[in-house]
Formats: C-alpha cells, structure tokens, sequence
C-alpha cells in the first residue's frame, strides 16, 4: 500500500507504550501437552500442566482457549481452575489439572489441537505484547486394550512397638487403559548388621490401580521383630512374574534412642585402635593393683615362702631325718 | 613339730589354691582381661529418593532454578555419629560418565557436603538431604519432541548420594525409581511494541520493529502469535489485519498479517544451553493505517505463546 494522504487533516497515530519498552514478559508451561493415545471409550484422565513465571510481581490473568481442531471434543475437557482464572503475584509455579473423559459413543481415531493460555492486559489502554502458553492435545481413542504401569516411588514405614504387620508403599502409576497391579511384592528382613535373615514373605493380593491412576498401595507382611531394634528390608517388585525392581530400605520397630550410635561409638573407643597398646596396658595395670587376686597371690607367696623356710629349718635341725628313720623301721618290722 | 606340719601343709596348700582361684574368677569380672580392635566399616546408604517440592517428575521453572531435593538414609554399623558427610551428583541418566559426569547444568549437579546435610544420629543410621538447583536449561527426560528426538525419552535424572564416615570411607546409592525431568516451553519477550506514526492510508516501508525474544524453556520452540484489534476511544479501531510480522526486516508486502487466532511462526529457536539464555531471536513488526483513520493514540494487545518445535 502506498503512502498517501487523506481529505482531512493529516493525522498522526501514534502508539504510546509508556514505559514498558524496557521491560519484558515471561511465561513458561511444563510439560506443554496433554498427550494419551490409549484411551477407551467412557474412560478417563488426567494430567497436571504446571504454568511458571520467573518473577511474577504482578497477578497473571488468564484466559483459556481451544483450538478450531478440538471443537469435536472440547467437552470431554474438563480445566479443574475453569477457562478463565488468575495465577497470584509471587507463584512462580501454577499447577492446572486437565481431566478427559471419553463419552461412550466418542469415534476412533486421532484427535489433535491446542489449549491456548493468553494473558489479560493488566491495564486497559496500553499496547502490550503478552506470552502466554500453548498447550499441545493429542488424544488417540482406540478399542484396543492395553496395559503397562510403572513404579514411582517404593517405601517402608517405621513399625510401633507392639505392631506386628510391616507395610511396603508402593506409589504405582498405571500407564494403561485397563486396571492393573504388581504381579508380587517380596520382602526379605535383616538385622541390624545386614547379615542375618530374619523374616521373609510375599504378598500377591495388593490392590487394583485404575487406568491412567496414579495410586500409592501397601503390600503387607506379617512379622515378630524386636522392638527398639533396627532392620533392613531387602524388597523386590514384580511385574507379570518378572522382576521389576529390587532395593533395599532401613525401618526401625518402636523408638530408637537418638544416641544409641554415639554411646555405641563411646564404648568402642576404650578399646579401639587409636592407641591400643597404651590404653590396654594402662588399663590391665591400674586394675591389677585394685583386684583381689593381687591381694590373695601376695598371701599365697607369703604363705610359700614362710612354709619353704619353715621346712628347710626343720630339715637342718635334723627333724625330717629322725622322721625318715623312723618311718623305714616301721616299714621293716 | 615336723608331724604338725605335715599336718597343716595340706590345708595351707589347699587354701592357697582357693585363694588364686577366687582371685582368678574376680580377676574376670572386675578388669579387662582381653582387648581387640575395632575396624571401621564403611557406611552404607539406601532410600535415594529425587524429587522436587511436590515430589512426582520435577517440573522447571522458566528463566532460573528449581530446587531438588535428593534424600536417603545412611547407615554405618560403628554407629550413626561415625557418619560425617554426603555429597551427590544428580544426573541424566545417559549422560557420558553417568555418576562421574562432568559437571554441566545441561545434565549433571554435582552437590557438595556444604549442600547436604546429616539429620541426628539415630541407632546406626542418619537421614541426608542433598539440595540442588536445576537450571531452566536442563535436559527433559519426558516424551516431548525433543526429548524423543534425542533419546532421553528412555531416559531419566538419577541421584547418586554418597556416605561418608569419619574415617572417610563411603559407599553411594542410586534411586531406583528415578524421576523425569519435564518439558518447558517458555518464552520471555518485550512486553511492547512501538510503531511508527503515520498518517493514515500509508504502511511501513518493511517490518522493522523489533521484538526481542528469549528462550526460557528447556527445549527448541516456535511461536504462535495473535492480535486483537487496536482501539482508541469508542470509535476509532484499527483491525489486527493491518500488523504484520516477519523473521526479518521484510518489505512490507512480505510481512504476515496478524490474526485474532493464534498463526505458528517458524522461529526454530534453539534450546538454551546457559543461563542467561543463549537462544534469542527477533520478530519483526510493521503496521499500516487504513485511510479514514481518526486521528489518536491507539492500544492493542498481541499475543505471543512458545510452542515446541
């Protein structure tokens, strides 16, 4: 288009930013999909899209908008803070649950598109470029089944003192559309030292997580452990019979002293390996002098020695002679 | 004489044997009659768990660092106050050199003893919680494009935690159920553009305004852009049609219109390897002012949201 003057009078336009060319405006999403290619009719899930600003001074209004691709869908959508919302000034990370839930007569196949976050000006009458966020959909509706899960996170809980049952927690996701569990969950326990195998069990009825769930559930043992005692449980996870995962965690069975390990390292000391020689030698003699076998050994060397000399007297004096002499002439006679 | 004695000896031998056996038993009881030495044992560490503040994969947070946290338990059969230390390097799981990997804010953290503390002893063992602060940048273990693209999708970010006593022996322990790193896509742009004045039935010569962008995700984006129409007063309204935007300073015929839907602009923004980002680029902006335009100042609002590419 040229240049070109109109009838009236030559009007200027000008867009004022006032002030903000300075500035700038960030946003970030994670992750930035919705994505499920395994979903059932009448099947549901669910995702948690995190929105970030580095340094949110101001609240970050925000408006929610489907792209014309997912029109056949939008209402299987559902934004649990609703299409329009306000992210606080000072969060820095805003969580935002987007459920599906696949009606009964949906169609196969393939459906794509984006969920688009667009910031509301904060001030009328300023021209602003504001970041938002894009939010990629994929969604795959299929009748075929499938089932795989993984395991998030694994765990064992102190026991009480007089609790007979351990719990293994297991923080299981199912990545399928059908209900799923581990196959099994084994668990050897050890004593303190790691070398003593004290109780071992299995437990193959845990409980079902639902498709696309995430669910922590307890695989328990029954045990007998002493209390005020610390253990070691060496667990192994199956999945359809093969091995998953094996790890091992420490649990304590009721209250363990708070200084159990110093006094233990205290006691260790006296006869430890710094200065073994000194300590032991020091330690042998100061007792010896306070025992009684001191005491007693004196009297029996004094004893000794009085009874040796006692004899050896006797024998100059020409007793033990007359002694011998007589005792032959009884023999003879 | 001799016959009292030979009487008495007996007697006197038999109590001094008694004598040096109660002192032998007493011996027993009271003094240490044996000593050995204690080896040290190096500590053994179990539990290594990573995750963020919500626990779950560890979402980033665009433009600067998000903390994590890698606990465990350490264990030490010469007691829990033997334990001195810890320290841990958290990691791609890929990356060259898995736990010995050189530190890089890509895909290793190495934390040192000043950032992982010891709880109190408690029986044998110790609790240790290394902190770190993962960079905007760091690679995504999820199954986003660039993830995929590049095989950390098969991937995740690992935590070896390693236990140290006072003897510094040690032993480390990875996670056994690892978490992801997500995708972030984001964005830091100009909160503005300034247009040329112009009368109204004339254009810019070429999209020549510049929209500085920045990546501040962790992997490579495009843009989607749209407008709304710029208003002044109650009358005066230029439709979003009249912007345009280009790579580069365009003729003005060459510039793409701006549209009230979100349009995707091959920007192919790198991902950023640093902090500041290193992946920036620049949208060009231009506008014309349709004849019959009343004269003011006119405000709109342009939209610009990352996209992965």
């Amino acid at each position: 288009m040229s240049t070109k003057k109109t009838d009236l009078v030559s009007i200027i336009i000008l867009v004022l930013v006032l002030g903000l060319t300075q500035t700038a405006f960030a946003f970030g999403v994670s992750p930035p999909f919705v994505k499920n290619e395994h979903l059932l009719r009448d099947s549901h899930f669910e995702q948690t899209i995190c929105l970030t600003q580095t340094d949110p001074k101001e609240e970050y209004r925000a408006e929610l908008e489907f792209s014309p691709e997912l029109s056949e869908i939008k209402n299987w959508i559902a934004i649990d803070k609703g299409m329009e919302f306000t992210i606080p000034a000072g969060v820095q990370q805003f969580p935002l649950k987007i459920a599906v839930a696949v009606p009964q007569d949906a169609k196969l196949g393939e459906y794509q598109g984006y969920i688009w976050i667009s910031g509301k000006p904060e001030k009328e009458g300023l021209v602003t470029t504001i970041a938002g966020g894009t939010i990629k959909v994929v969604l795959k509706i299929t009748d075929k089944e499938f089932s795989d899960w993984q395991l998030r996170d694994l765990g064992v809980r102190n026991l009480a003192k007089d609790e007979k049952t351990l719990k293994v927690y297991l923080k299981v996701e199912n990545l399928g559309n059908v209900k799923t569990r581990p196959s099994r969950v084994h668990l050897d326990i050890y004593d303190n030292y790691h070398q003593n195998l004290l109780n071992s069990g299995n437990d193959t009825e845990l409980e079902w997580i639902l498709p696309f769930q995430t669910k922590e559930i307890i695989a328990e043992f029954p045990v007998d452990l002493e209390p005020a005692q610390q253990y070691w449980a060496e667990i192994e996870v199956y999945k359809d019979g093969e091995i998953l995962l094996a790890d091992k965690r420490r649990f304590n069975v009721g209250e363990i002293a708070k200084n159990v390990g110093e006094i233990a390292k205290t006691e260790v000391s006296s006869i430890q390996v710094s200065k073994p020689l000194e300590e032991s030698g020091t330690g042998l003699k100061l007792g010896f002098l306070k025992s009684r076998v001191f005491l007693f050994s004196l009297l029996g060397i004094v004893l000794v020695v009085g009874l040796g000399f006692g004899i050896r007297q006797i024998r100059k004096s020409g007793i033990g002679l007359e002694i011998k002499m007589k005792k032959k002439t009884e023999k003879r006679s | 004489m001799a016959e009292k004695i030979r009487k008495i000896l007996p007697a006197f031998l038999i109590l001094i044997l008694v004598a040096v056996t109660i002192g032998e038993i007493r011996a027993d009881v009271e003094t240490p009659s044996t000593s050995g030495q204690v080896n040290n044992v190096a500590p053994s560490v179990s539990g290594v768990n990573l995750a963020d503040a919500d626990s779950g994969d560890i979402g980033l947070t665009e433009n600067t660092t998000t903390t994590v946290y890698c606990t465990a338990t350490i264990t030490d059969t010469n007691g829990g106050a033997d334990i001195s230390s810890c320290t841990a390097v958290i990691y791609r799981s890929g990356v060259a050199g898995g736990a010995g990997c050189t530190p890089n804010n890509n895909n290793c953290y190495s934390v040192s003893s000043a950032n992982c503390t010891l709880g109190s002893a408690v029986g044998n063992d110790k609790n240790a919680t290394a902190t770190a602060y993962i960079y905007f940048h760091a690679d995504p273990t999820d199954t986003g494009t660039y993830a995929t693209a590049q095989g950390y999708d098969s991937q995740t970010w690992q935590c070896q935690l390693k236990g140290i006593d006072a003897a510094n022996a040690s032993s480390t322990a990875t996670d056994s159920t690892p978490p992801d790193i997500t995708t972030l896509t984001a964005l830091n742009t100009d909160s503005s553009i300034t247009y040329d004045a112009l009368n109204p039935g004339s254009n810019m010569a070429s999209t020549s305004i510049a929209l500085n962008a920045t990546t501040t995700g962790n992997v490579p984006i495009d843009v989607q852009l749209r407008g709304d129409d710029m208003t002044y007063g109650a009358t005066g309204t230029i439709a979003v049609g009249n912007q345009k935007y280009a790579t580069s300073t365009a003729a003005w015929a060459s510039g793409t219109a701006l549209t009230t839907n979100y349009i995707n602009l091959e920007v192919d923004m790198a991902k950023p390897t640093t902090s500041p980002s290193d992946s920036t680029d620049i949208i060009y902006w231009g506008w014309q002012v349709p004849s019959g335009t009343p004269s003011g100042t006119y405000s709109g609002t342009n939209y610009i949201n990352a996209v992965e590419d």
